[in-house]
């Protein structure tokens, strides 16, 4: 049985579809990469698929629930980490505001405290956001979505907005994290190499209107290495499989 | 080194008026019994203030100026919160308040005279009136630039609507509420002075118009000239309360008019 499925999703803004009859289903503790090029409405799937945005046509469901708005198992991880951060509040204080409502400020932040220590940031919950690299903020803002424990999580290409040798460094810190709390996790992304580094399975997306076209078994064993496991000849096949499809335009 | 003389030789401007105007007193250049020089009219500032005076009626005037501060800011910032985040109430009240909007508060006093009278309640309602509509206006436009995403995220965590709009909203907004009160301080004041004027026995701007109908020269000018301080004591403060209110807002790069 699917953790989080998407059944039949169809969304239109304004009259336009931009998306249609979109399923997929990610299984309990699954790491399920969605590719896409740019503007074929990953984002949307994922908002839709955390209760954030509400489908035309179609159900999520989350634990066997159709879910209308967002559900408590589920925490959407955004793209641009400046935005979903609150510069007037302490890296401490930003971790917290995930669970304060629910918890108290007392609680919320013993919890941001270890939460914080978990993504190696022990010692900055003083900071503000904006005095921290552009690393260290995504690793605030994934401290603060582990902090409302979760059971998936929803991330919206969370490594696309760092440089090359920061985004490894998440990767690893995100796999281990992923690994020791048996999370399930939907990732979209444009980057093919992170999809595979990353994932269980892939699930391709079609321009719009966007549905999944194709899903890819990743099948590299685990632990994964940085270096060696991008040189698997595996590797490489899936990669390019998966970049002939991607550059292959429906006009083309 | 530059931007500190350029700044000493605007502040050599004001010394170098000033003691024109005191040499064109003093000489009689300009021979007149309502030019005094500008040493009588320190003089006579420091005279009205010591005798407890001009403390007591500036002492009045900021109240009632502080109170519709604080009436029409808190309006402002609750029915632009009302306005920003609920359509039926921008829908009901927007064309209310595009037609209020324009009407020269001044104007509107002989009618609030009728109602409340022309002591403390009617200057404090035209104070709050006049402050209303610059902070309403500011708290809606910085409703519109909060990010969408900080939204999401208090949806994402189960954070219901309310405090939604307590702590990302509104510290979101922050910034551009502070710059309509700063716009609506200097306008409480000039509001308040001129009901004065208008209407009563109260305060600074009544004791002006006293000391016209008196012929009072230097007590004219010694009142417009610790007006004068008064404003840019208050601006000052207001700009240092700000620093500290919205540091996060200038740390990451956003320009003051300071």
């Amino acid at each position: 049985m699917s953790f989080l499925s998407l059944d039949a999703i169809n969304k239109s803004f304004a009259g336009v579809p931009v998306m249609r009859d979109a399923t997929l289903a990610v299984r309990e503790g699954e790491f399920m990469a969605v590719l896409g090029p740019s503007g074929c409405g990953k984002s949307t799937l994922l908002q839709i698929a955390a209760g954030l945005l509400p489908p035309s046509a179609g159900t999520v469901r989350i634990a066997g629930r159709a879910i209308t708005a967002p559900p408590p198992e589920a925490v959407y991880v955004f793209q641009q980490y400046t935005r979903s951060l609150l510069p007037w509040r302490s890296v401490r204080d930003n971790v917290a505001f995930a669970t304060e409502h629910r918890l108290g400020k007392r609680r919320a932040r013993a919890i941001a405290e270890e939460t914080l220590a978990q993504v190696g940031l022990s010692g900055f919950g003083d900071h503000f956001p904006w005095q921290l690299s552009g690393g260290m903020q995504q690793r605030v803002a994934i401290a603060r979505a582990l902090a409302a424990e979760p059971a998936i999580l929803l991330l919206d290409e969370p490594f696309s907005a760092v440089d090359a040798l920061t985004r490894l460094d998440l990767h690893a810190l995100f796999l281990d994290i992923w690994s020791r709390r048996k999370l399930t996790v939907m990732l979209v992304t444009h980057d093919v190499e992170e999809a595979i580094y990353l994932a269980d399975r892939i699930a391709l997306l079609t321009y719009r209107p966007s549905s999944i076209s194709e899903i890819f078994e990743v099948g590299l064993p685990r632990p994964r290495d940085p270096i060696t496991t991008r040189a698997l000849p595996q590797f490489l096949e899936l990669r390019q499989t998966l970049l002939q499809k991607l550059l292959a335009r429906p006009d083309a | 080194m530059t931007s500190r003389l350029r700044n000493a030789s605007g502040f050599a401007l004001v010394l170098a008026l000033l003691l024109l105007w005191e040499v064109s007193a003093r000489l009689g250049w300009v021979a007149s019994p309502n030019w005094p020089p500008f040493t009588a009219v320190v003089a006579a500032l420091a005279r009205d203030v010591m005798t407890g005076e001009i403390p007591l009626l500036v002492g009045g005037t900021l109240w009632r100026m502080a109170a519709g501060l604080f009436a029409g800011g808190v309006a402002g910032v609750v029915l632009g919160l009302a306005f920003a985040l609920l359509p039926f109430v921008a829908r009901l009240f927007a064309p209310i308040v595009e037609l209020l909007r324009p009407i020269p508060v001044p104007a509107v006093i002989p009618p609030l005279v009728l109602f409340l009278g022309l002591d403390d309640t009617m200057k404090v309602t035209v104070v709050a009136l006049t402050v209303f509509f610059p902070v309403l206006t500011n708290t809606v436009q910085g409703v519109r630039a909060v990010e969408a995403d900080a939204l999401a995220m208090g949806r994402t965590f189960g954070i219901g609507a309310l405090r939604r709009a307590l702590f990302i909203v509104l510290p979101a907004s922050l910034p551009y509420i502070l710059a309509g009160f700063r716009i609506a301080l200097a306008l409480a004041l000039v509001v308040a002075v001129v009901a004065e004027m208008i209407a009563g026995e109260q305060g600074v701007g009544h004791y002006l118009v006293m000391m016209q109908f008196a012929g009072r020269a230097e007590e004219i000018y010694a009142t417009v000239l610790l007006l004068g301080m008064l404003g840019y004591a208050l601006n000052r403060g207001f700009l240092l309360a700000e620093r500290r209110m919205i540091h996060w807002w200038f740390a990451l790069g956003r320009q003051s008019d300071a």
